[in-house]
């Protein structure tokens, strides 16, 4: 039985919505406010929340971040009287489940109540199940367990896995998951990085040659591809393998046998390929750099890994899990986080992501030598500078249009440069939208030159 | 080219080739001595891995016997986070299974191939290889900006004179 939260300021609604919850044979409770809505979420777990928009205390759209976030994470359906496809679209971006108007009738509202709780009872059985091991993954948002959702579901697979998110969210780690948790984990997992690898040779390096196949075949070879038999092959930054390569690399993935370079007979190899990559593959392949079969092979298991600022609430629990390894690494003692500077850590966006994240954390371990605890000030200046400035741009307007007759005015400039601040960055975050997130049409849309499209966003943390 | 990278090598026994590689790397890639130490010892290792911005060093461990790469596996901890080029002492299938617990990025047989290691190092190095550093480490590495560079010369070659086994061929 799942619990459902009604929040809505008519009785007649929450009578009628309470009938039919009840007739399948659910829990409902009710709130007028959302103030009461918010103070019963915060007290007992509840599944399913069925919120009005408009609320005597409120806007019903601007909790739901809140509502999300909570300690019992409920599924969210926005209900409302009025149609209004713009508040649809914001409610389901910001994570609602789905929006509905009052006049839908009994039989629809019911099919969709049964529907979001059987997703709902089916996530909370994978997550109390999941079989995987973890090891170094650390967190509990609920990104991140949908990511290691993805992961179990190539356990008894010898599938092809790909993963996929920005650079320093966690690729090769997730690799290892895979590797670690197929019946292959007592064999080699090797790493080929296709961007460390020189064209010229990543073939030779690959596939191994004879002796005298080449100058400078001084010996023979025995390439990555054979040492990965029996076990996985991870590829990292896939994206990178060149196009002449990705050829002879499908033909092993599906016969499992290549020819040596100057070999003369075919050898085998029982391998399981894990690629990864921070590029857009499918606009590769429709650009030609990409071969749309080798993606396909590759991509049996999707894994998607979520950005570090996608998945805050796991921002305290990673910076204390690298402050402890960095301080046994150096033989540092254990110092006090302050929560200044969790709540720093916390608000910041993290284009780098965890990675990031580990070096900042090293740079606080190092500024903080001396001293018993960490503290903000023991933080890089860069991200001191970005948190004073998000504070200031949160209201950039504010102190102008509401000073007080006779208080404080700021600053001409600093007014000015918050503006321009919030200006571009709300451009950008238009722009990367309408161009879906690809880089060459922005620059097209924008007439910005990619370099300095990549250091705007880069600027404003935009991913 | 490389301003804020660095690399470390770590050679219990393999003095020569540790020092060619180093000067290999210093050449190719521009970074001065003080940015590339060559470490024979733990201690050593564990000193210069305080001092790198691990976000851009390289790490070229050398193991010329079976137990010194086991030590290396038994440090994989340290190291998880910095690409890895390691030299194996023999091409067993116990050796190389081993070897790959390390994840490196370019593996190398008993004979170096320095012609091959200097394309790969190149190519690390390579400035669009990863994407631009995250704004957090525009700031000086480390303790170079807390204690000042005398001290990184004076902690490292002093630890190079007690364990003096790095000679130039």
């Amino acid at each position: 039985m799942s619990k459902v939260l009604i929040i809505d300021d008519d009785g007649g609604v929450c009578r009628t919505l309470t009938v039919m919850v009840g007739q399948q044979g659910h829990e409902a409770f009710t709130a007028s406010t959302l103030a009461q809505g918010m103070e019963r979420i915060a007290r007992e777990p509840i599944d399913l929340v069925l919120l009005d928009v408009h609320l005597p205390d409120g806007n019903g759209l601007e909790k739901i971040p809140a509502i999300s976030q909570s300690p019992s994470r409920p599924e969210i359906i926005i209900l409302t009287g009025r149609g209004d496809p713009d508040g649809a679209d914001l409610a389901i971006r910001n994570g609602a489940w789905d929006y509905m108007e009052k006049s839908a009738s009994p039989k629809a509202m019911a099919l969709r109540f049964l529907r979001v709780l059987e997703y709902r009872a089916q996530k909370n059985l994978l997550r109390r199940t999941l079989p995987v091991d973890r090891e170094g993954i650390i967190g509990t948002s609920e990104p991140l367990m949908q990511a290691l959702a993805q992961l179990a579901q190539t356990v008894g697979s010898d599938a092809g896995v790909l993963i996929t998110g920005e650079t320093g969210t966690g690729k090769e780690l997730f690799a290892q998951a895979v590797h670690r948790n197929s019946s292959r984990k007592d064999k080699n997992f090797v790493v080929v990085d296709c961007a460390s690898l020189p064209k010229t040779l990543v073939e030779s390096m690959l596939f191994g040659h004879v002796k005298g196949a080449f100058t400078g075949a001084d010996s023979a070879r025995e390439g990555l591809v054979m040492q990965a038999d029996g076990g996985s092959l991870f590829l990292d930054e896939i994206g990178e393998m060149p196009l002449s390569l990705q050829k002879s690399f499908l033909r092993v993935l599906e016969t499992h046998r290549f020819r040596p370079i100057g070999g003369k007979q075919e050898v085998h190899s029982n391998l399981r390929v894990i690629a990864s990559t921070n590029r857009d593959l499918d606009e590769m392949v429709a650009r030609g750099h990409f071969r749309k079969d080798l993606l396909y092979r590759l991509r049996a298991f999707h894994l998607k890994l979520p950005a570090l600022h996608q998945r805050r609430e796991d921002i305290p629990e990673l910076a204390l899990h690298h402050l402890r390894r960095l301080g046994a690494l150096y033989g540092e003692p254990a110092k006090g986080v302050s929560p200044d500077l969790m709540e720093i850590l916390s608000a910041y966006d993290w284009p780098g992501n965890v990675r990031e994240l580990v070096n900042t954390m090293e740079f606080a371990l190092a500024a903080a030598r001396y001293d018993t605890g960490l503290f903000a000030c023991h933080l890089p200046t860069a991200l001191r500078t970005h948190a004073a400035r998000q504070r200031l741009g949160a209201a950039p307007l504010a102190p102008v249009q509401s000073a007080p007759a006779g208080g404080p005015l700021p600053l001409l400039q600093a007014v000015r440069d918050a503006a321009i601040e919030k200006a571009e960055a709300d451009y950008l975050s238009t722009l990367m939208s309408t161009a879906e997130g690809s880089m060459s049409k922005a620059c097209s849309l924008s007439g910005v030159s990619r370099s300095r499209l990549y250091e705007l966003l880069k600027k404003h943390a935009i991913a | 080219m490389a301003k804020r990278s660095a690399s470390l090598i770590f050679a219990p026994s393999e003095a020569t080739i540790a020092s060619r590689i180093a000067d290999l790397i210093c050449q190719d890639v521009g970074l001065p001595i003080s940015r590339c130490p060559v470490c024979t010892s733990v201690e050593m290792l564990r000193g210069a891995l305080k001092i790198m911005p691990r976000d851009r060093c390289l790490a070229v461990l050398l193991a010329a016997r079976p137990d010194e790469l086991d030590q290396m596996v038994a440090m994989s901890g340290w190291l998880h986070d910095l690409p890895i080029i390691l030299k194996v002492p023999d091409g067993r299938n116990e050796t190389i299974a081993k070897a790959h617990l390390l994840r490196p990025r370019y593996l190398m047989g008993p004979a170096v191939d320095y012609r091959e290691l200097r394309a790969v190092i190149q190519q690390i190095f390579r400035p669009s290889r990863k994407s631009p550093s995250p704004p957090s480490r525009t700031s000086q590495t480390l303790l170079v900006s807390l204690r000042g560079k005398a001290e990184r010369f004076f902690r490292i070659q002093n630890a190079g004179k007690e364990n003096d086994h790095v000679q130039k061929p």
